[in-house]
């Protein structure tokens, strides 16, 4: 600005030189600096408002491209999880059919499951089970104490232990670690054919025809018997020391009667000879003559939670297979 | 920033506005906003790089946020494939046991799957995400897993259910009941006649017993006769149970069942008597599977007491 620069004063009707100092100047530039700057700064805001920097649209389309798959997806689980629901329900209605009873499965029941847990489901369904439930239970497990004890005094009185314990029924007559064979146990039961309750004598194993059978201890061969009527094809083995234990509805034979055979040998192959609703074994254990609850007779086989968790299921299992 | 300046013009000698041409007065301006333009570009390239705007804070956030729904949506699918897991074992290990099938070969459950690719193209992130794709592949996989065991499940009820019925109709309990008393004088099969000297082929099952004992459907069906045929077979019932299964009750002294009637195990159709061509009272019981007649004792078993033998009547009218 090389000319002087006036300030018309309307008080004094004067003209006043404006002061063109340097610090004036200085304040002048500055200011108008700083003025281009918030002008800058509020053109950028406004500006950063309407348009994205080429970074911040690339995550701006990374995020709607994830949102729209994850709808995508969603929506398409959403009708897998209807798929399932549906598989869940005919699973289920095929277990009641079979079994004639709630299944305990449900939410994906694991193996973990312990007494009360299983005891808490029960309860939902019918107070009358609970209580026949709860009072079999009692008695098989005070069966099972007064059984230890009688296996201790017997124990003393004889002279071979060794033999004694070797010839006991002591593990399942078929393969059944996971226990998903385990049908319907001893007690009153619903029969497959006639649906009215009649007393199972012995415990029941689904499994398909030509599944090994084992003898659950060491015995002698006693009865070898074919037969299309009732129990259908039947073995029967003497351990000696009162027990017997009896294999029903065999497809076929492996040994011969007076046979001598050890615990764990094949005897025979699982069918569905006989009264039988499909192929399945059925096994008793019989102590002097009567039939006792094949369940206590594991112990060789089963830890204290599968033991637990055998006798609820074969309890649950409304329906016989025989 | 100028309005009120005046300079002094020595030619004129007076006090004039300051006042720039119009061209000039756009020079000075369009300057200036080309210098703001200028300084607000620096300023977004120099903050771009070294602040995080807001915008991409926000960005990251709702990102974190998307990843951790992928996250518990491929936790869902990890469930829901132990679950159809835990329903495959029991549908090998007894469902299809109970029904004398073998397991389902594992290619089968897969079935359908083998090859086809994820259409990743269909897919907005196209592919450019883990994450993303991960899951899409999960839920693919688990998509027709669930499929096919629901088409093999429902095989199996339908499966079921024609055998509960099969259980229902044919023929499974004695005709008549355990309380009263009653003898088999003649089986099924070929027998010695001891008055011809011939063999000769018995169709069914003889129980001889007091004429008036109650006789009782052994199976549910369709009672498709109910009259004397004028076949030597004096008053008969013959019911058909449907699966192949035919049972008949001769000799009758009565029948209380009308032809074209639907009739349950265990329900009252007449008594027994001595009607057509029989030398003492007894009931006459033959089955005829496919045609052809078979031996009566294989289709019942002596394990019902009275007691049980009358719950089965008594369900009979329920």
């Amino acid at each position: 600005m090389p000319r002087s620069q006036f300030k018309y004063d309307p008080d004094n009707l004067r003209y006043l030189k404006l002061n063109q100092n340097l610090r004036s100047k200085v304040f002048r530039i500055f200011s108008w600096v700083a003025g281009s700057l918030v002008l800058a700064i509020v053109l950028n805001v406004i500006y950063a408002f309407f348009f994205d920097t080429p970074h911040e649209s690339q995550i701006r389309q990374e995020n709607r491209a994830l949102m729209q798959d994850y709808e995508f997806l969603s929506k398409k689980y959403s009708r897998v999880d209807t798929v399932l629901k549906e598989v869940r329900s005919i699973d289920e209605n095929l277990y009641r059919t079979i079994f004639e009873t709630e299944p305990a499965f449900r939410q994906g029941g694991g193996e973990n499951e312990n007494i009360s847990e299983l005891f808490q489901y029960l309860s939902l369904d019918n107070n009358e089970l609970v209580e026949n439930t709860s009072s079999e239970l009692n008695e098989i497990h005070n069966k099972t104490y007064i059984q230890n004890k009688e296996y201790g005094r017997l124990m003393g009185f004889s002279g071979r232990k060794a033999d004694f314990l070797t010839s006991l029924p002591g593990i399942q007559p078929i393969r059944n670690q996971d226990l998903t064979r385990t049908a319907s146990g001893y007690g009153f039961r619903i029969h497959p054919i006639y649906k009215i309750q009649k007393m199972h004598p012995g415990m029941d194993f689904t499994a398909p025809t030509g599944t090994e059978v084992f003898a659950t201890g060491d015995a002698v061969v006693e009865v070898v018997e074919m037969s299309k009527r009732g129990n259908g094809n039947t073995i029967v083995l003497n351990h000696g020391t009162g027990y017997k234990t009896s294999y029903m509805h065999l497809d076929a034979f492996k040994v011969r009667t007076g046979q001598k055979v050890k615990r764990g040998e094949v005897i025979a192959w699982v069918g569905n000879t006989g009264l039988s609703v499909a192929p399945h074994l059925h096994y008793e254990v019989s102590l002097d003559g009567n039939p006792v609850n094949p369940v206590n007779y594991f112990f060789l086989e089963l830890s204290p939670q599968s033991f637990d968790k055998i006798i609820l299921i074969s309890i649950k299992s409304g329906q016989s297979f025989d | 920033m100028f309005k009120g300046k005046y300079i002094f013009n020595p030619e004129t000698l007076r006090f004039e506005t300051n006042n720039l041409p119009l061209k000039k007065r756009l020079r000075d301006y369009s300057l200036y906003l080309g210098l703001i333009i200028i300084i607000s570009i620096a300023l977004r390239i120099g903050f771009d790089n070294l602040i995080q705007s807001p915008k991409i804070d926000l960005f990251s956030a709702q990102n974190q946020v998307l990843k951790s729904e992928y996250k518990i949506l491929n936790e869902k699918i990890t469930k829901a494939e132990a679950l159809l897991v835990e329903v495959q074992k029991r549908d090998d290990k007894v469902y299809r046991s109970v029904f004398d099938m073998g397991p389902l070969p594992s290619s089968l459950r897969e079935a359908g799957y083998g090859g086809s690719e994820i259409p990743y193209g269909s897919l907005a992130s196209n592919g450019r995400d883990e994450m993303v794709n991960k899951t899409a592949l999960k839920l693919e996989k688990l998509s027709t897993k669930a499929k096919v065991q629901s088409g093999y499940l429902s095989d199996l009820y339908v499966l079921a259910q024609s055998q509960q019925k099969l259980i229902a109709s044919k023929p499974s309990i004695q005709p008549l009941s355990p309380a009263d008393s009653f003898r088999i004088t003649s089986s099924f099969g070929f027998r010695w006649d001891p008055f011809t000297n011939q063999r000769r082929m018995h169709q069914g099952l003889d129980l001889a017993g007091e004429i008036g004992l109650k006789v009782y459907a052994t199976g549910d069906g369709i009672v498709i006769s109910a009259e004397d045929g004028k076949n030597g077979y004096g008053k008969e019932v013959i019911i058909d149970h449907g699966f192949g299964y035919i049972s008949r009750y001769a000799h009758l002294s009565r029948i209380d069942v009308n032809r074209g009637q639907v009739i349950k195990r265990g329900e009252y159709l007449g008594r027994l008597g001595s009607t057509g061509r029989s030398t003492g009272p007894h009931l006459h019981y033959e089955i005829i599977f496919e045609d052809k007649t078979v031996n009566p004792m294989l289709f019942y078993y002596e394990n019902l007491n009275p007691i049980e033998f009358n719950s089965i009547v008594a369900q009979s009218s329920n």
